[in-house]
């Protein structure tokens, strides 16, 4: 199992603290922008947004809400390609996303099928798994829902 | 053939609010509205005292934020130059 | 031409058609509406044929006015009354200037707004129109128009537009025939009626309201509820502003103090009953 552990583990899987707050001080500000220079994952995310509103134009919107794969009360554990959560290195299930995923990546990924940036599309597919399955009460399920485009029948 | 310079007149063109742990500008001269997150703000700060290349403001950014020189410091900061470059609020000569 | 004048609120309307029978159901839909002050109107909006010969052949409909958006498709006669909304809609979305246009729709209690942003099919209209018949004034069903230099809720009360399941739903609430447009089959938006906001929203169609909630719905889920950011409040309130970018470094004045001080929150919900004591749920935490 050992063995399984190590083939398993994915190279830009790095324990961060979920921390979407201001920080308080200058030291767990210098912290979080080391953390930030350091991410190179996540090179793919923008640190400019440009607001682009209007009547006809997609939203940007890296910065509307985002879903966290698995619950933070769920930490440590990874996601199988059904969606459903299992122990770490389980077989056929992946690693979670090191960050929440953000909300715009979720809209495009289940209306395109684009992955999510840095992210194949087996983990994709997994992650996006999860999604559906969220219910009322559990994290991220309110921004899936505001996600959609609904349809009143 | 020298690098690259990069300059900006942010501090007299812009509104900014920390908002969120970011920071909400409107550029005027564009009245264009952006999100910045960790290390533009720093970055845009460090040029607006002095325009400089690529190589100097990685030494100057690490410096600020306490952090070692890498070679991954330098990719970070070229890559961030290039949006904010795109966005507008730094130009290269 | 044949045509109507106005006042919704502080926009003043002049309508025009070369068909008689739109403007003669747009009469009908704003009956107890005041005329603009001293008849002086400052939008103008008109519908007219695509082609000369589309006034009668197989009549179309096409949006006209002061502002206008390329590559508008042509409505059918049938929808005529929809898409004289639609071009009092373009006129304001395009050009107001006096106020930051938020798309959203917004009901008053004790001088208090509600504000629900959402887009169509996210049940705002419906829950907007439903709170208007439970002791709740309404104040707008498409866009909620803040006034830049106080940032108070301007009322816009324009008839209101319901869509497929909404139009029986309200339909069984509302004891008043007459407070509706016609029944209109296979419009784009689906199918649609217009409800006319009841006397007490029209009446006071003059006093504004102080923002004090920000609620975003989204129809046809299980009922939850999550807070909003700020930051996120602020990107989600000027993607719905077709104004915003013309206002300038003012807009986004009058769209930070907002964001950053009324309280906001997003939830979702199953049916209208539900829908409606979420909203009534947050509202007394709120304080309206």
């Amino acid at each position: 199992m050992r063995e399984w552990g190590v083939i398993m583990r994915e190279q830009d899987q790095q324990p961060e603290a979920e921390q979407p707050e201001a920080p308080a001080t200058d030291a767990a500000a210098a912290l979080q922008t080391r953390r930030t220079m350091l991410r190179m994952g996540a090179l793919g995310t923008a640190v400019v947004v440009t607001i682009r509103p209007g009547m006809a134009q997609a939203a940007t919107s890296a910065l509307t809400c985002s879903v966290p794969v698995p619950q933070s009360s769920q930490a440590g554990k990874w996601i199988k390609s059904d969606g459903t959560v299992v122990n770490a290195n389980t077989k056929n299930s992946y690693a979670p996303p090191s960050q929440p995923l953000k909300g715009e990546d979720v809209k495009n990924s289940l209306k395109y099928g684009t992955n999510y940036p840095g992210y194949n599309s087996s983990k994709t597919s997994a992650y996006n798994n999860y999604i559906k399955k969220l219910t009322s009460g559990k994290q991220g399920y309110t921004c899936y829902a505001s996600l959609q485009s609904p349809s009143r029948q | 053939m020298s690098a690259p310079t990069f300059r900006t007149q942010f501090l007299q063109h812009c509104r900014t609010h920390p908002i969120d742990g970011m920071t909400l500008v409107f550029h005027r001269p564009s009245g264009t509205t952006h999100f910045l997150d960790s290390p533009a703000p720093e970055m845009l700060d460090l040029l607006a005292a002095a325009p400089m290349d690529a190589a100097r403001l990685t030494s100057a950014l690490c410096a600020r934020l306490g952090l070692d020189e890498d070679s991954e410091a330098r990719t970070v900061v070229e890559a961030r130059l290039a949006q904010l470059v795109d966005a507008g609020l730094v130009q290269v000569d | 031409m044949h045509s109507f004048a106005v006042r919704i609120g502080r926009i003043s309307y002049r309508i025009g058609s070369p068909w008689a029978a739109p403007i003669a159901a747009l009469r009908r839909l704003y009956a107890d509406y005041p005329a603009p002050e001293d008849g002086i109107a400052t939008v103008t909006a008109r519908i007219g044929p695509p082609r000369p010969w589309r006034r009668w052949i197989r009549p179309q409909v096409a949006i006209e006015g002061d502002h206008s958006l390329p590559d508008t498709v042509p409505m059918a006669y049938d929808h005529a009354l929809l898409a004289i909304e639609m071009a009092m809609n373009m006129q304001v979305a395009l050009g107001e200037r006096r106020h930051l246009l938020i798309h959203a729709s917004a009901v008053e209690r004790n001088g208090k707004a509600l504000i629900m942003p959402g887009d169509s099919g996210s049940g705002k209209s419906t829950l907007a129109a439903l709170l208007g018949e439970r002791g709740w004034r309404l104040l707008a069903d498409e866009f909620v128009m803040i006034d830049m230099a106080t940032g108070m809720a301007i009322p816009f009360p324009r008839a209101i537009s319901l869509k497929n399941s909404a139009i029986a739903e309200v339909e069984g609430r509302i004891a008043d025939p007459a407070r509706f447009g016609p029944y209109l089959s296979n419009t784009p938006k689906g199918e649609l009626r217009h409800l006319r906001p009841n006397a007490q929203a029209i009446a006071r169609m003059d006093e504004p309201a102080l923002p004090a909630l920000i609620l975003f719905p989204s129809y046809g889920y299980e009922a939850a509820s999550d807070g909003v950011s700020r930051s996120e409040l602020f990107m989600r309130l000027t993607e719905g502003s077709t104004n915003y970018v013309a206002l300038g470094q003012p807009g986004f004045d009058r769209m930070l103090q907002l964001a950053e001080t009324v309280p906001s929150a997003r939830f979702a919900y199953p049916d209208s009953d539900s829908g409606i004591a979420i909203v009534e749920q947050f509202c007394a935490e709120a304080g309206l």
